[in-house]
């Protein structure tokens, strides 16, 4: 194995508080899936006390059938299979700390989260004497990885690998106490900024990338080739490798820079090129724009080969996966989503490093929201999920409907291992965090949600920020007590629904023989709006009437139900909560309007295509006569 | 009353000959079309109605008129009342295959007879054929069990070859040749059954073993002509039908809803009539080929007399079974 005979790369100024250096020299061998790994790792103790034990992370541990990440996937979904390709370890052949000494013999499994004694994806190690304030401790850790067939976003597929989670890393000292959590089921991150450099060594014809600048290519005479990279002010490090790979690349220029775009392409995915370039580079130019600049140089998008779901749609520093098909339809835009998507993590997660585990929604829900801000700005309002000639999508009505999926199980503001299922924890986390911050631009604005998630970027990237602290910066920059708004949407489980539930115009002089009708009639007009879920929300209504005249009223909605009376020489012709249609937590749009008139153009509508459809199915059974 | 349609049979193809059977007793298509739209308008009767409730006063039903939003329509599937089930629907579904067991004994003596048939004579023909019918759709099904282990097999080696190449051409090619596969012997197992039940009613044959046997031999004689006569009229129904929807979609307006009405009731029609058009044509054929080729003996050096003489195409019941 090659050793560190190259100086650390020195780059600019630190963008944040460097906790931690790593320098790994890891050799893959494609024979038996396995990585050989060496590590150094500098921490520094800037906890402000003495730190005598460390907890370190072993992710890959997490793939053995009696893990809590299995145990959770049986819990979520009981027909989960496991099979022996499945099987993932990393095993500590030896660390030491320097002079302090071996340090295996003080190595042991913990398991904060659960007390499941059979999941050894956290050790923790004792030093014989403490590290003081401000001094520094160097790990020297040597490591064997026993990659999976590619599962929870890490491992191989035929040739390719994805080396995520893959080496021993040191928890964060937060909060006054160490947060080293457990590898779930629907979690992975939190750790300390700091610097990457990292040599691999893998068969020649492999095509590498990682998250961190090549800073050098050597071949060597036993048909491999070591490269080295080097990352400053991340907080992860993964990379890839694959002798299939098509490489692709362009640069795009921010406005900290010009940035390296690197497409590693599967086989047979040419038709995704430049659907995943225009997405991506539309992607950089709206953050760069809407929230702040992108300051690495680099980015890369890994493309994973078919069948490899399960690498794809992932967030790496400055590498993400993607996700696509040969016959990935052009009007169902996938692969423009995922891109969007898991670049939108380089600044929710990879700057402003929140803390996955237990608040999952600062990175999968911001940028869940910011998805649906950047796709609707490329791809259009209403056909930026699916834009076909048959019909349309949009990306907050996805996000919607996946909030509606489960949608009062959980609070966002749950660990995320403690949420009733999946589909709850993605409901809630992506789905409504999205839709929720979707309708606080109705109370704030559009413009306002932005410079508060740009103050949000800007104040806490390279930090560790929480959701209290995201919550602040948007009614800082509102200007506006939003903390009811909040206690309901985030902390609560309550559901928004209104509806109009009568409307009625009767001619005051109802009484007589033949009550005058049209013009110069006087109507008794009522409006009953009721508020069915228990979430309050102030609304509007509009009322119009026949003589063209609209009236708009708001409501606080603080009582259960509200009627409006008008008395009027017109009739009413429709009411309409939130016409702007903008209150996207409201589970119910249809009974959110009331036209007097009936138009059946939609029932028709769906008469006919559901009745085409069952006849081409009678026919399709009558195959059999 | 003798139709247009007979008009010199054993001249003109069975494929023309079967397209001139559909078009001179048109009554058949339309009381088809109209069974089969009264029965799916029956059936999706509830999703029509559980929809007006919600749609019809409501102006959130624009966005599935002026366009069509997929998150609208999945906001309307997921309410509580499940307006959109389609249970009824598929109920429906199996009544028309009951009804469609019920007249086709008629439907082929129609075009065997080239008559205009009472009422009661039509279903009195279809009521005939109705049992050894029902017992042909057992031993469809029987037969169809192979079949799908065949496509299930080379699925399942299409997912491991996708599995295992670095290319996902070689998988993908595996599939398509699996459905192109799968449909053909899907057509030819439709095609043999199809040609049973001709000799059902031309022959009368009750027995339906007996009529499966001599349509095989049959299909196995004359394989070509009647593949290429059931296929031709396939392949110009999924021309049609992709044309149809396509030009439904992409010309039609999201807002005409009575076009949108009238061109997918053209397609249906279409539909029903492609499948008469090669009822129609089968019998044709057999009117032209059958007697020689379905119950001519295998010719053998030492038995120069015919074994068994096949009886008249007027199918009298009574006559006596071959020995």
């Amino acid at each position: 194995m090659q050793t560190a005979a190259l100086p650390t790369p020195v780059g600019p100024a630190p963008l944040s508080t460097r906790v931690v250096a790593y320098s790994i020299d890891a050799q893959l061998n494609p024979v038996t899936h396995t990585i050989e790994g060496r590590e150094t790792l500098d921490w520094k103790n800037l906890t402000g006390q003495p730190q005598q034990d460390f907890p370190f992370h072993l992710y890959l541990n997490a793939f053995q059938p009696t893990s809590t990440w299995i145990t959770e996937a049986r819990l979520n979904n009981p027909d989960f299979e496991w099979k022996p390709e499945k099987y993932g370890s990393i095993e500590i052949t030896s660390i030491d700390a320097g002079v302090l000494g071996n340090l295996k013999p003080s190595m042991h499994f913990v398991q904060p989260d659960d007390k499941n004694r059979d999941d050894h994806t956290v050790m923790q190690i004792h030093l014989p004497i403490p590290v003081p304030p401000n001094a520094q401790v160097e790990f020297h850790i040597q490591f064997a990885d026993r990659l999976p067939e590619v599962v929870a976003r890490t491992g191989y597929l035929r040739d390719f690998y994805m080396i995520g989670q893959w080496f021993p890393k040191v928890g964060v000292w937060w909060k006054g106490e160490w947060n080293c959590h457990q590898f779930h089921r629907d979690t992975e991150f939190f750790a300390d900024f700091g610097t990457f450099d990292v040599r691999v060594m893998v068969p020649k014809n492999y095509v590498v990338g990682a998250g961190g600048d090549l800073v050098d290519e050597t071949d060597n005479p036993n048909g491999t080739k070591s490269l080295r990279f080097y990352s400053a002010d991340t907080h992860d490090f993964s990379w890839t490798a694959s002798p299939s790979f098509r490489v692709v690349t362009d640069t795009w220029q921010g406005s900290a820079g010009p940035v390296h775009i690197r497409l590693l392409m599967s086989p047979d995915h040419e038709s995704s090129d430049e659907r995943y370039m225009r997405a991506l580079k539309g992607t950089l130019a709206l953050f760069d724009k809407w929230y702040g600049p992108y300051p690495y140089d680099r980015i890369t998008v890994v493309d994973p080969p078919h069948g490899g779901l399960q690498a794809g749609g992932m967030e790496y520093p400055t590498l993400i996966t993607a996700d696509t098909d040969r016959l990935a339809p052009g009007s169902i835009l996938f692969p423009e989503i995922v891109v969007d998507h898991e670049f939108g993590h380089q600044y929710w997660y990879g700057m402003v490093a929140t803390n996955e585990f237990e608040e999952a929604w600062l990175d999968e829900g911001i940028n869940s929201y910011t998805e649906v801000k950047t796709m609707d700005a490329q791809y259009g309002r209403n056909t930026s999920m699916i834009n076909s000639s048959f019909g349309t999508m949009s990306e907050d009505e996805a996000q919607r409907m996946t909030y509606l999926g489960t949608p009062d199980y959980d609070p966002v503001t749950r660990f995320a291992w403690k949420f009733f299922n999946g589909s709850s924890y993605g409901a809630v986390t992506y789905g409504k965090t999205a839709t929720t911050l979707l309708t606080l631009e109705k109370l704030v604005g559009e413009d306002t949600m932005r410079r508060a998630v740009q103050t949000w970027f800007l104040r806490y990237r390279f930090t560790h920020p929480t959701g209290t602290d995201f919550l602040k910066t948007i009614e800082e920059v509102s200007g506006k007590d939003l903390q009811w708004y909040f206690d309901q949407s985030v902390s609560g489980t309550a559901i928004l629904d209104y509806a109009v539930e009568g409307v009625h115009s009767d001619p005051v002089k109802w009484y007589e023989p033949k009550p005058p009708h049209g013009s110069g009639t006087i109507y008794h007009s009522y409006v009953v709006i009721h508020r069915i879920g228990d979430f309050v929300f102030p609304t509007d209504l509009e009322v119009k009437f026949d003589n063209g005249e609209v009236v708009l009223v708001q409501w606080d909605s603080r009582d259960r139900w509200i009627r409006y009376t008008y008395h009027k020489p017109a009739k009413i012709v429709s009411a309409e909560i939130d016409p702007g249609n903008q209150t996207l937590l409201d589970r119910n749009f249809f009974n959110n309007s009331y036209t007097v008139k009936s138009d059946t153009r939609a029932t028709n509508k769906i008469a006919v295509l559901y009745t085409f459809i069952s006849e081409c199915i009678s026919q399709a059974y009558a195959w059999l006569t | 009353m003798e139709r247009g349609a007979d008009m010199n049979r054993g001249e003109s193809s069975p494929f023309a000959a079967g397209a001139a059977l559909v078009w001179g007793h048109q009554r058949i298509l339309w009381w088809l079309f109209v069974v089969n739209l009264l029965l799916a308008s029956w059936g999706v009767r509830s999703v029509v109605q559980g929809a007006g409730e919600i749609l019809d006063h409501s102006l959130a039903a624009s966005r599935l008129v002026d366009g069509f939003s997929f998150g609208v329509f999945q906001d309307l599937a997921n309410l509580p009342s499940h307006p959109l089930d389609v249970t009824g629907a598929r109920n429906m579904g199996i009544i028309f295959v009951l009804f469609m067991l019920l007249i086709t004994g008629g439907i082929l003596e129609v075009y065997r007879r080239d008559v205009s048939l009472s009422t009661a004579d039509f279903f009195a023909a279809g009521a005939r054929c109705f049992w050894r019918f029902l017992w042909m759709i057992i031993f469809l099904l029987l037969v169809l069990i192979p079949v799908a282990l065949i496509s299930s097999g080379v699925f399942m080696l299409a997912v491991r070859v996708y599995d295992k190449s670095i290319s996902d051409a070689p998988g993908l090619w595996l599939h398509v040749a699996n459905i192109a596969i799968t449909l053909l012997l899907l057509m030819v197992v439709r095609l043999w059954f199809d040609m049973a039940q001709v000799i059902a009613v031309v022959e009368d044959e009750r027995r339906a073993r007996r009529a499966l046997g001599a349509a095989f031999r049959l299909l196995r004689g004359n394989f070509a002509s009647l593949f290429w006569l059931f296929f031709r009229i396939n392949f110009i129904e999924a021309v049609v039908l992709f044309g149809g929807v396509t030009l439904w979609v992409k010309l039609v307006p999201h807002a005409a809803i009575a076009a949108s009405f009238i061109i997918s009731q053209l397609l249906v029609i279409f539909l029903l009539a492609a499948r008469l058009w090669q009822r129609a044509g089968e019998m044709a054929w057999y009117e032209h080929h059958g007697d020689a080729s379905v119950t001519a003996p295998i010719p053998v050096d030492d038995a120069p007399v015919p074994a068994y003489v096949a009886p008249s195409f007027s199918g009298d019941a009574s006559e006596p079974e071959p020995a």
